[in-house]
């Protein structure tokens, strides 16, 4: 065996040994460099991945594909960046469409180092719909490598409220604070025993300013009427504190509700 | 080149390929005593993470994972799958639940979001003896061609929820609220314990609808006793939303008691810093077995 032979051999080695650092959603090909990925993610997942998986002229882009349930809100939080990304807002993007059109651009949080998507499902739809998370725009290009990485989470960030009433002498008022400094949105949906949607309510006008309480007499919104409610929001995971309470003065008995988020 | 020089240019040649295929190694593959059968020693405790590849084994024969997932009386579980790389397209046979000794097929996995999430949820036994049921991952699409990179993820829950107090005893009287917090039909048993763990009864909701509200008025199951509660359902982590309401007429008292689900283990690149895509990135790191 010549030295040429064999060096030549030790380089592929290497090369094999580098790729095996990749992230694997890169690799073969049916990868997530588009639209036709099949990266889902459940509540609460977490993955590193990189970008230096680069594609024809351009960078590496990383595709999520997510299901948005109805009555349902949700997260994708994008940190831990490498220091070749630089990643801007227009970096993270959700995508409708079957991946065609850009539904939202990322928020930069906490200084720049953080991206995140926020966003609201469905309300029509008892099936979930697609929806299409798209990460590019490394500042590194085709010059990163499997060493230039990101972080990314995906929650479900619908609160629940076992118990509304306002049947009888009874009503339910419901207390939202966000617990952030940032301006987001909420929509209560109120749902009977069955599980039907019996009505909804935009708090405070489609606007809570950060830290804001607001207080939703459900009884103008739903009167007469019991069962539970759904909180889907653009606060972020655990971007609310609430509860309802319901009095009933004919008792005298008073209930607390506490809102209760999916665990993680 | 020398013969001296051959060997050591041989040995570097073995060394970088070795350091690369053990790279590309899921570490449960590994040994003689791996996860390939019913007999494996990988069990999983609530929060439990791992990354598991399916690349084939030699034969070659298609890779399959056992994991040992531990179910306890009047508790429920969850294992999820997600996160798979392109080449797998594990169906929902792919994901099962099997008994003990690893021969029958209890359960094939639900398919979620779309396809690309397989979910097992299962109601632990109602005597006091526990079970150690078997999960199987097979089936990939790559089958013998699968390789190192071809990967998905798995997390195991304990979805039980508890709650704290119920109580039937001379005028006061509980009434549980549950919802489904999820847009599948699921199932639930709530388990009616007395102050020394003795089960006192049961009631079960068979198919509780997309987002139904079920309202249980304890006294027609515990009249006259009081205790805690424990749910076990099949509506996975985080599926259900509710509490008890305890009202005493005599006194006015109303007391409201939220419905408890087991903490989550939070973020896992928060734990360690290990790398989250190399199987080792999470080797170990599951969360301790607490008693419950």
């Amino acid at each position: 065996m010549t030295i040429q032979k064999t060096a030549a051999i030790l380089l592929l080695a290497a090369a094999w040994a580098a790729t095996a650092g990749a992230d694997e959603w890169d690799l073969g090909s049916d990868n997530d460099d588009a639209v036709t990925t099949d990266n889902v993610l459940f509540h609460g997942a977490e993955q590193a991945h990189d970008t230096g998986h680069t594609v024809g002229s351009g960078g590496d882009q990383d595709w999520f594909l997510l299901a948005s349930h109805q009555y349902s809100s949700y997260q994708l939080v994008v940190d831990g960046l490498t220091g070749g990304l630089d990643f801007v807002p227009a970096s993270v993007q959700r995508l409708v469409n079957s991946g065609t059109t850009v539904q939202q651009s990322a928020v930069a949080l906490e200084g720049g180092g953080v991206l995140s998507l926020v966003w609201v499902g469905p309300v029509a739809f008892l099936t979930p719909t697609p929806t299409w998370v798209r990460v590019q725009g490394a500042a590194c290009g085709i010059a990163c490598s499997a060493t230039d990485t990101y972080r990314v989470r995906f929650y479900e960030t619908t609160y629940t409220v076992p118990r509304f009433n306002n049947s009888g002498t009874q009503s339910t008022v419901l207390m939202l604070q966000n617990t952030t400094d940032r301006a987001c949105a909420a929509t209560v949906f109120f749902l009977d025993g069955s599980g039907t949607l019996v009505g909804q309510h935009l708090v405070n006008g489609g606007v809570l300013p950060g830290h804001r309480l607001a207080v939703v007499p459900t009884a103008t919104v739903v009167p007469n009427l019991s069962g539970s409610a759904r909180i889907a929001h653009t606060c972020g995971y655990g971007g609310l504190s609430g509860k309802a309470v319901s009095v009933e003065p004919a008792t005298g008995f008073t209930f607390d509700t506490a809102l209760q988020h999916r665990p993680n | 080149v020398t013969g001296d020089c051959k060997g050591a240019l041989a040995l570097l040649l073995a060394a970088g390929l070795a350091a690369a295929a053990s790279a590309r190694a899921d570490q449960w593959d590994l040994g003689g005593d791996p996860d390939n059968a019913f007999t494996t020693d990988n069990v999983l405790a609530h929060g439990a993470e791992q990354v598991h590849d399916l690349a084939a084994l030699p034969g070659p024969v298609p890779d399959q994972d056992w994991y040992l997932a531990p179910a306890q009386p009047f508790s429920s579980y969850q294992f999820v799958v997600d996160g798979l790389t392109g080449r797998l397209d594990l169906p929902a046979a792919g994901l099962q639940r099997l008994s003990e000794s690893g021969s029958a097929v209890l359960q094939s996995a639900e398919v979620l979001e779309l396809g690309g999430v397989l979910s097992l949820a299962w109601l632990g036994p109602a005597t006091p003896a526990p079970a150690v049921d078997r999960v199987r991952v097979q089936g990939a699409a790559c089958g013998t061609s699968c390789v190192g990179s071809d990967r998905y993820r798995v997390r195991f829950f304990d979805t039980t929820y508890t709650i704290a107090r119920f109580n039937n005893s001379t005028s006061q009287s509980t009434v549980l609220l549950v919802q489904n917090a999820t847009d599948r039909t699921c199932a639930l048993t709530a388990y009616f314990v007395g102050p020394t763990g003795a089960l006192l009864g049961s009631a079960s909701v068979a198919s509780l609808a997309a987002y139904q509200l079920v309202v249980l008025a304890t006294a027609a199951t515990v009249p006259n006793l009081s205790g805690s509660v424990t749910i076990a359902h099949t509506c996975g982590y985080g599926g259900l939303s509710g509490k008890a309401v305890s009202v005493e007429p005599a006194t006015g008292f109303t007391f409201d008691t939220a419905m408890v689900s087991r903490p989550g283990g939070g973020t896992m690149a928060n734990r360690a810093g290990a790398p989250l895509n190399h199987p080792s990135g999470l080797a170990g790191r599951s969360a301790p077995a607490e008693a419950r």
